[in-house]
């Protein structure tokens, strides 16, 4: 295992097609422990692509992932390893419908980690109370707002206490006055220290909680960047561009 | 310019009660009023002539005379009480899933209520009128109405009793602790599909407590109750499997990990079978064979399944006298699997991808991601489309009569080929028509209440 610093993901030279379209072209990445890691760029750069090919809910054609020193290939079982090792929240929450918030934090630690029922419970309530919603266990999904369902999303990726958490623009589908609450739980994962992948548009909470934020463009790393040089001096074009159409409205 | 405050602006009177209802409903224009009366005129004119031979000059000893036949066939007199046992456990069971998961409704209770009543007025009523003079309706009333209702006096004080006893008993449950109330009510059903099939067949010899009855017995509504009740019970595990491989292939081989004693939880059987199930899938050819099973199957009418399953089944079993019955019922079975499995696949399509991905990112195998997650979400879409073919089913083991099986419609016929009852075609349809038509509803009612519970667990998912 990893330790503090230490690279924990490690992505070579990366290519993605669907079909003749060549989304990612080599795209070269490194994470240490710890570390909360910024992608932003304009809507169809790849961005979720790439985030979705290092848990395999995208396959990749060429290159190289490494998680955690697990190869990714066609192996069920590292598929399998790697993804009860990353936690993953997605835009639309897809939280099951069918099942109570409850019910849908313990499910894969039930059935993926075999913990004991009493166990699950007990951290799912805990992490309940991490995202400031401790009094709807028993509700379902679609009684809740926005806000409170990704919140549970949260919980529920962070039950498999994963070593890395991926976020795929994880407010983008929420009202303005929502976005805060989650952003605040995000905030907190990151400075408890764990290690996060976060596409968001979100400048605000990048400039503030990022450690380096990655700019995607065309299937493209264009600039790798700390926040504030980012921010302040952007050194490519397609960065300043980007920024400033972001700023603009 | 000065305006109103808003406070003191009043809403415009809402028109309310009956007279409305039908002004905006049914009159609104003076074409909507043409039709209306049109429409109901000839309604009521069918009704009345339906309702002026239904109760003065229809023959109903058709029915009183052939009563015990038409609902149970030859089936042994003396152990008619089996029949009505599983009967009343059936509605009694019923009738508790409807006080856990359905809601009745005061209109329904008057129905209900009004419904025995007139099973238990209309016999009373013509006691007095025995020796009235021939040709007259009193005489009518006396010896066709009377006879046929207290006839069916028993069998809907059952029904109606067993499911308002039922109601109750799930109203308490549910007061007293729902989740275990419906788990029990579910584990109820289940155990009540062997128990009775085992009562209605029995299996001890002539002198035990529960003789077997030999198939060839079984008739009338019986039989139509048991090929549908098997065919459902049997259909439906097998239509979700041809979904399934239908859907499967391109993916890895999936182990098996036992844990301890997983022998002892039916869950595990569930997961080691389904793994087994997917594992096979991976072959292409599995998804081909059940491509070609569903779409041949789909693609013939049922009469010929009918034919071929009597043809084929004893030659492939090498015994020329499988019974006619089980026949029957395999063939029923494997053509409405093929149904059930387009309708399953429509449910498993219908679901947002986002719902397999969040699975599969939590790390559950593709086997758990379907047991807990795609599929009972897509079997709860699939609720109406299914009951609709549960329904169709039912209705459908009518066609059996085709290959001399005597079922509620098999029989009808040869009731009217006895001499006595020769062109009495109306008074039998009829009743059979009604038969069919209480339970089909029944059926649909129950599917509609079982949405309605549902919903609130699945209602808007951004
Ligand atoms: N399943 C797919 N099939 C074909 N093209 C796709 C598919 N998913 C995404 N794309 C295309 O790939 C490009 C990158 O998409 P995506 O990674 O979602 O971008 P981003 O998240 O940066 O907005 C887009 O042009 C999109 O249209
Ligand atoms: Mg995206």
């Amino acid at each position: 295992m990893a330790k503090q610093g230490e690279p924990i993901i490690t992505v070579r030279d990366l290519h993605k097609w669907y079909g003749d379209f060549h989304v990612l072209r080599g795209i070269n990445v490194q994470v240490a422990v710890g570390e909360v890691v910024v992608i932003c760029g304009p809507s169809g750069s790849g961005k979720s692509t790439f985030i979705r090919t290092i848990n395999r809910l995208e396959e990749h054609e060429r290159g190289d992932i490494i998680v955690d020193g697990i190869h990714l290939t066609n192996d069920v079982r590292n598929i399998a390893t790697i993804r009860s090792e990353i936690g993953m929240v997605f835009q639309s929450f897809n939280l099951f419908p069918h099942l109570t918030v409850l019910q849908n934090i313990t499910l894969a630690p039930l059935w993926v980690r075999k913990r004991p029922r009493r166990e699950a419970e007990k951290v799912a309530q805990e992490l309940l109370e991490r995202v400031k919603i401790p009094e709807q266990a028993h509700k379902y999904p679609g009684q809740l707002s926005g806000g409170q369902q990704q919140r549970v999303a949260i919980a529920r990726a962070l039950a498999m206490q994963p070593k890395v958490m991926l976020f795929d623009e994880p407010t983008s589908a929420l009202d303005p006055e929502m976005i805060k609450e989650v952003l605040d739980v995000m905030r907190e994962l990151a400075r408890s220290g764990l290690t996060m992948l976060v596409v968001t548009h979100e400048m605000g909470f990048a400039r503030e909680v990022a450690d380096r934020i990655i700019f995607f463009d065309k299937g493209e790393i264009v600039e790798e960047n700390t926040p504030d040089g980012f921010f302040n001096a952007p050194k490519t074009d397609r960065a300043k561009q980007f920024l400033a159409n972001i700023l603009a409205h | 310019m000065t305006s109103i405050p808003a406070s003191a602006v009043t809403r415009p009177p809402v028109e309310r009660g009956a007279l409305a209802w039908l002004k905006k409903n049914l009159f609104r224009t003076p074409f909507d009023s043409a039709m209306t009366i049109i429409v109901l005129g000839i309604g009521v004119l069918l009704l009345a002539q339906f309702f002026q031979w239904a109760i003065t000059q229809a023959q109903w000893t058709v029915i009183t005379t052939n009563f015990r036949i038409l609902l149970q066939g030859t089936y042994p007199a003396d152990q008619g009480g089996r029949l009505g046992l599983s009967v009343a456990l059936i509605t009694l069971i019923a009738g508790i899933s409807w006080g856990i998961w359905g809601k009745l409704f005061r209109a329904t209770v008057f129905a209900f209520v009004g419904g025995v009543l007139i099973f238990i007025i209309v016999p009373a009523a013509a006691e007095g009128l025995s020796d009235a003079p021939q040709g007259t309706l009193s005489a009518y009333l006396s010896g066709q109405l009377a006879p046929l209702f207290s006839l069916l006096r028993e069998p809907v004080m059952l029904l109606v009793g067993c499911l308002l006893i039922g109601y109750a008993v799930g109203r308490l449950g549910k007061r007293l602790n729902r989740k275990r109330a419906g788990r029990y009510t579910l584990i109820g059903w289940l155990v009540l599909i062997p128990i009775v099939f085992f009562l209605v067949r029995g299996f001890t010899d002539a002198d035990g407590i529960l003789p077997f009855v030999q198939t060839n017995r079984w008739g009338g509504l019986l039989l139509t109750f048991m090929l549908a009740f098997v065919a459902i019970v049997a259909c439906f595990p097998l239509g979700i499997l041809l979904a399934l491989g239908r859907m499967s292939g391109g993916s890895h081989t999936l182990e098996f990990k036992a844990p301890p004693r997983w022998w002892l939880n039916p869950l595990q059987w569930l997961h080691a079978l389904s793994i087994w199930w997917r594992n096979l899938g991976n072959y292409p050819i599995i998804k081909l064979l059940c491509i070609v099973y569903i779409e041949f199957l789909r693609g013939v009418p049922l009469v010929t399944v009918f034919f071929t399953a009597n043809l084929i089944v004893p030659l492939a079993l090498g015994d020329n006298n499988i019974d006619a019955v089980l026949r029957a019922m395999v063939a029923l079975t494997l053509f409405e699997a093929a149904y059930i499995a387009e309708i399953v696949r429509g449910g498993l399509q219908a679901l947002p991808p986002g719902q397999l991905e969040a699975a599969k990112a939590l790390g559950l195998s593709p086997v758990q991601a379907t047991l807990f997650i795609t599929l009972p979400q897509a079997l709860r879409i699939a609720i109406p489309t299914l009951v609709g073919q549960f329904i169709t089913m039912f209705k459908d083991t009518s066609l059996v009569a085709i290959i001399s099986l005597t079922d509620l419609l098999g029989i009808s016929r040869s009731v009217l080929a006895q001499n006595e009852f020769i062109g009495r075609h109306r008074e039998i349809y009829v009743f059979v028509a009604i038969v069919y038509f209480v339970f089909s509803y029944g059926m649909s009612y129950a599917a509609r209440q079982l949405e309605r519970s549902g919903s609130g667990a699945v209602r808007k998912l951004g």
